[in-house]
């Protein structure tokens, strides 16, 4: 197993008995005919929202990457743009598209490719750790800022896609705080481990058992509250809280039903990677395991952040697309169009290596649809935001102006779907500030004086 | 008198000084159940400064003579310059925390080795209260509710799972035995005719799903039964200001001094109606005190108001690496001591022993240093907790001693007051000056911050001056002789002092720091907020506190009304 396995599995105990069941079963959930039939989080006002983070690497080709111009999205629309970002054509109407975005400014630029996924979540001008490749943050990232709120002292879900153990730069996305980073999960068998518990034969049998006998249990607790609610000299705040511990059983019995279920899960997939070895052709593949993996952790309220670094700082990823078939090129060379980490060349320089980002910018929305496709199958489009974006906009000029982000979901209702829209040059922490109020709705938190920059919340993506 | 003029002063400086209020005013309460570092202004410090203290009322009006309360030496009463301004809501329904679910578990399951179970639970997030285990921080939300849930069905399996866990949990092997008798030991009362039919009908599911036999039918009866209210709330459901029944008080009782649940002894002493009398109570709490859960939950309190767990978060480049696994250790060791003993706030605040290990020896100068952490007897100059290097090192700078942090947390967690936070980060102190001492660098700075500082937090905290950043004894700062002088109202007369030393003595004979402590104790052992109606409790508590221990002033409170009865406050 990878020596960066989350510390997620020596905290949680209590989610894999869960979702395995205290004998040890596997679970594959059937929706019950003896659970409450309604929408999930139906029972919350506001139910919670869930958040999921993605950061790219190495830029895009901007030219060929958004539609031409802001506007309405729309399947057949974004179908016929011929741009990257066609890929994502089924997701149109929940989808929304952000130009206009720019990191924070901070004096000098060592290495943008650490320091610009730094900033990705963080909106923070990184801190120089000494070295300049292992640049840090100033503050959490937006994925552990949630999570905290939402249930303290368990973090998000931080993944990697990626040669984690390069020893070169690795994972630079999620910050529990200043210069705190979070440890990553880089192979999915162990998220699915950490959801999972291991697999027996007792399969749906002992799914089974699990749930009735927790049926019966919630009935009875259920009966004994509200006897006790019913009590004469129980005052308000007492009934109130009863109350909360009712709802509550009830929420946990909604979780139970349909969408927190392994169906989708590309089980033998996973199950291969029990001796899982980096391959730099497969980081997308290991992009569209971690998005199956999240999406269900989500439908089962596992965690309410997750993050996913795609790529390394210095991408060793070597995309099979037409134009790099014989140059097996890895990204990183794609993208600064020469065959350095460090010089970087332009596009008429080498044509071929222009050609090759395009169409690995292509092949990344193919990934990220694919793994939007296990959302959407969820019923997480309005309880849920996934946010991508990259750690600088473009390959050759690493510029951190105009980076393109994509969000798709409603995040309970707070968010402009189907629009493509301009943030107008305007800082990163206000997308955050709204995506982390979206995500906090339940909470009752507004937020708007994350990271660094103009306070407030980005009107545009505000529905 | 000069004393109470200041306290007003204080008072209200903060409202006539339009500069003064912009950066002293009082932020929101800090929670202080986080263990936090000591509060001292962010950014003049230098530390991690985190804002506040917790909940704790500021200074008001001063002593009342009318009250009669005097301490030793025969000082007017001025314990009543503590607010008890708390909300408490005096719940019916005190849910338990995570550490008594944790411990009542194990015991109702009879657990021979700790399960760990509820080390993953998740703590709710809630208002700013003096303890964790404040009433208005307990309740089941969703995300407690799954924790519970999973835990429950863990520890079911953990107690059927083996023929000896099986038979710790119950001799017999029919359901309605097992029923009636882990009933009574999970609802800590005996069922009703009605739920023992309900929890029997469980039983016979439980076998029913998962095939006959008493591990599967009892399984499920302990599932069910820990996620009850009636397990995962401690009720008092008796009319506004009755006494409690025998077994509300036995568990009140077990959870307040044990943190768990009550013993089936307990419970049979309950039903005999032995917990009827206060003397009754006063035996049970006092054997109880003898038992090491107690010592426990005396741990966890001392660790709470004081901050233990910050001790050992230290982090500063200065502070040497083997110093750091001593400085929490040798913190609660102290504190176990001092109730151990039967001693109380006196000995935290004048006790000349220490607990000392390798790295602290040299902090300390003691040579030989020991092998390990053991209790030794301090050089005299140094006396009580606060003159102790984890508490001088916490409250510490690379630079030098961290003056306001200290006499800060001396002002909020022994006086009682509520030091109010800034509001806007205040700037931090300019480098020392040629010849400048850091007590003339810190007057010159707080210069415009009179109510807090000159008046409260900095005569406090210069009496600590004697000691560096690490809490060594240093003679002079920056070339010049170090001075430790002040004066400070205590028991209403402004008094001189030396040094830290002498001001410790002030305090351990000052009503206010022995009502502080009282208060302190009431809310954590009633789980509430502190109020006003509480007060002539607290006075009979201080006094206790000024000339007897930690232990009486327990068994004091668990003979009290607000004890044994169910409050009248408003629900």
């Amino acid at each position: 197993m990878s020596a960066t396995r989350s510390r997620l599995a020596h905290v949680l105990p209590n989610r894999r008995a869960f979702l395995r069941g205290a004998a040890g079963a596997a679970v594959a959930l059937p929706f019950l005919e003896s659970l409450p039939e309604r929408s999930p989080w139906a029972a919350d006002d506001p139910p919670p929202v869930f958040a999921f983070f993605i950061s790219t690497v190495c830029g895009v080709v901007s030219a060929k990457f958004f539609p031409d111009a802001p506007g309405p999205l729309t399947q057949a629309g974004l179908a016929a743009s011929g741009k990257a970002t066609s890929q994502l054509a089924a997701h149109a109407d929940n989808l929304l598209f952000l130009s206009g975005i720019n990191w924070p400014r901070w004096a000098n630029v060592y290495d943008a490719h650490a320091e610009g996924l730094v900033a990705a979540l963080t909106a923070r001008p990184p801190v120089k750790n000494g070295d300049a490749t292992k640049a840090t943050s100033g503050g959490p990232s937006a994925d552990a800022y949630i999570a905290e709120m939402a249930h303290p002292g368990k973090g998000p879900i931080a993944l990697y896609a990626g040669n984690v153990k390069n020893g070169f730069e690795a994972q630079r996305l999620s910050f529990a705080g200043p210069g705190q980073l979070n440890p990553v999960i880089d192979n999915p068998y162990n998220l699915y481990l950490d959801l999972m518990g291991l697999a027996t034969s007792s399969g749906d049998q002992a799914a089974r058992q699990l749930l009735q006998s927790r049926k019966s249990v919630h009935d009875l607790v259920r009966e004994e509250l509200t006897s006790l609610m019913q009590h004469p000299r129980l005052g308000a705040t007492d009934k109130q809280r009863l109350q909360q511990h009712f709802d509550a059983i009830r929420d946990a019995e909604i979780t139970m039903g349909g969408l927190c279920t392994t169906t989708g899960l590309d089980v033998p997939a996973l199950e291969a990677l029990q001796t899982f070895k980096w391959n730099a052709h497969r980081t997308d593949e290991m992009v569209r395991l971690h998005m199956s993996l999240v999406a269900m952790a989500f439908a089962c309220n596992y965690r309410r952040a997750a993050s996913l670094q795609w790529g390394d700082p210095y991408d060793l990823t070597i995309y099979d697309v037409p134009s790099n078939l014989d140059r097996q090129w890895k990204f990183t060379y794609v993208s600064h169009r020469l065959m350095s980490d460090s010089a970087i060349g332009n596009d008429a320089g080498d044509p071929l290596a222009a050609q090759a980002h395009a169409e690995v910018d292509a092949v990344r929305m193919q990934t990220l649809a694919a793994g939007l496709d296990h959302f959407k199958a969820r019923g997480l489009a309005d309880r849920c935001l996934v946010m991508w974006t990259l750690n600088y906009a473009e390959g050759p000029s690493h510029s951190f102006q105009n980076v393109p982000h994509i969000v798709w979901g409603s995040g309970g209702g707070f968010l402009k779907q189907g629009q493509y829209v301009d943030a107008g040059g305007t800082t990163n922490n206000r997308l955050l500030n709204t995506l982390i109020s979206a995500a906090l709705q339940d909470k009752h938190v507004t937020v708007e004086t994350f990271g660094d920059g103009p306070t407030g919340m980005l009107d545009v993506a505000r529905r | 008198m000069v004393g109470f003029a200041h306290r007003l002063g204080f008072a209200v400086a903060l409202a006539a000084v339009p500069g003064l209020a912009s950066s002293c005013r009082r932020a929101p309460a800090k929670e202080r159940a986080d263990g936090g570092t000591i509060t001292g202004a962010a950014g003049i410090t230098g530390a991690a400064g985190t804002a506040g203290a917790g909940g704790r009322a500021g200074a008001g009006p001063g002593g009342d003579a009318a009250s009669g309360t005097g301490g030793a030496g025969g000082q007017p009463g001025s314990s009543t310059g503590i607010n008890l301004d708390g909300s408490p809501t005096y719940t019916r329904m005190q849910r338990l925390t995570n550490q008594q679910w944790e411990r009542a578990v194990a015991g109702v399951l009879r657990f021979a080795a700790p399960a760990n179970l509820a080390q993953s639970f998740s703590a709710p997030a809630a208002p700013a209260t003096d303890f964790s285990n404040n009433e208005k921080r307990l309740y089941v939300d969703a995300q407690a509710e799954m924790d519970f849930e999973a835990a429950s069905e863990k520890a079911a399996a953990l107690a059927t799972g083996t023929p000896d866990a099986l038979a710790r949990l119950y001799a017999g092997a029919d359901a309605t035995g097992f029923v009636r008798a882990f009933g009574r030991r999970a609802f800590r009362r005996p069922l009703t005719a009605d739920e023992e039919t309900k929890y029997q009908g469980i039983f016979t599911l439980g076998e029913t799903l998962y095939g006959a036999g008493f591990a599967n039918g009892a399984a499920l009866v302990i599932r069910a039964m820990l996620q009850s209210p009636k397990f995962l709330y401690r009720s008092e459901l008796g009319p506004a200001g009755a006494p409690l029944d025998g077994y509300e008080v036995a568990s009140k009782l077990s959870f307040a001094l044990l943190g768990t649940t009550p013993s089936d002894e307990l419970l049979d002493a309950a039903a005999a109606g032995s917990l009827d009398s206060s003397d009754g109570l006063e035996r049970a709490a006092r054997a109880m005190l003898e038992q090491p859960d107690a010592l426990a939950v005396l741990r966890d309190f001392h660790g709470q108001l004081y901050r233990l767990d910050g001790a050992g978060a230290v982090e500063r480049p200065g502070v040497p690496a083997a110093l750091k696994p001593e400085l929490a250790e040798a913190s609660y060791r102290f504190f176990d001591t001092v109730f151990a003993n039967g001693e109380g706030l006196r000995a935290i605040l004048t006790s000349t022993r220490a607990f000392v290990g390798p790295g602290l020896a040299q902090s300390y100068g003691i040579q030989p240093a020991p092998a390990q952490i053991e209790e030794l007897a301090l050089d005299p100059s140094r006396i009580g907790y606060f003159m102790q290097v984890p508490f001088l090192l916490r409250a510490g700078r690379d630079d030098g001693p961290d003056t306001i942090a200290r006499g800060a947390a001396v002002a909020n967690d022994v006086l009682c007051l509520a030091v109010p936070s800034h509001v806007a980060p205040p700037p931090p102190l300019p480098p020392l000056a040629a010849g400048q001492t850091d007590r003339a660098r810190v007057e010159a700075a707080t210069a415009s911050c009179a109510g807090c500082h000159a008046d409260v937090v900095n005569p406090l905290g210069f009496a600590f001056e004697g000691f560096d950043g690490l809490g060594r004894r240093r003679d002079a700062d920056n070339g010049v002789a170090v001075d430790a002088s002040g004066r400070y109202p205590v028991g209403g007369v402004e008094r001189p002092f030396a040094d830290a030393r002498e001001l410790m003595r002030l305090l351990a004979d000052d009503a206010q720091a022995h009502t502080c402590y009282a208060k302190m104790l009431t809310g954590y052992a009633l789980q509430r907020d502190v109020v006003e109606a509480d007060r002539p409790l607290l006075q009979d508590l201080a006094a206790v506190s000024r000339t007897k221990s930690l232990k009486e002033m327990i068994v004091s409170l668990v003979r009290s009304a607000a004890f044994r009865s169910r409050p009248g406050g408003a629900p």
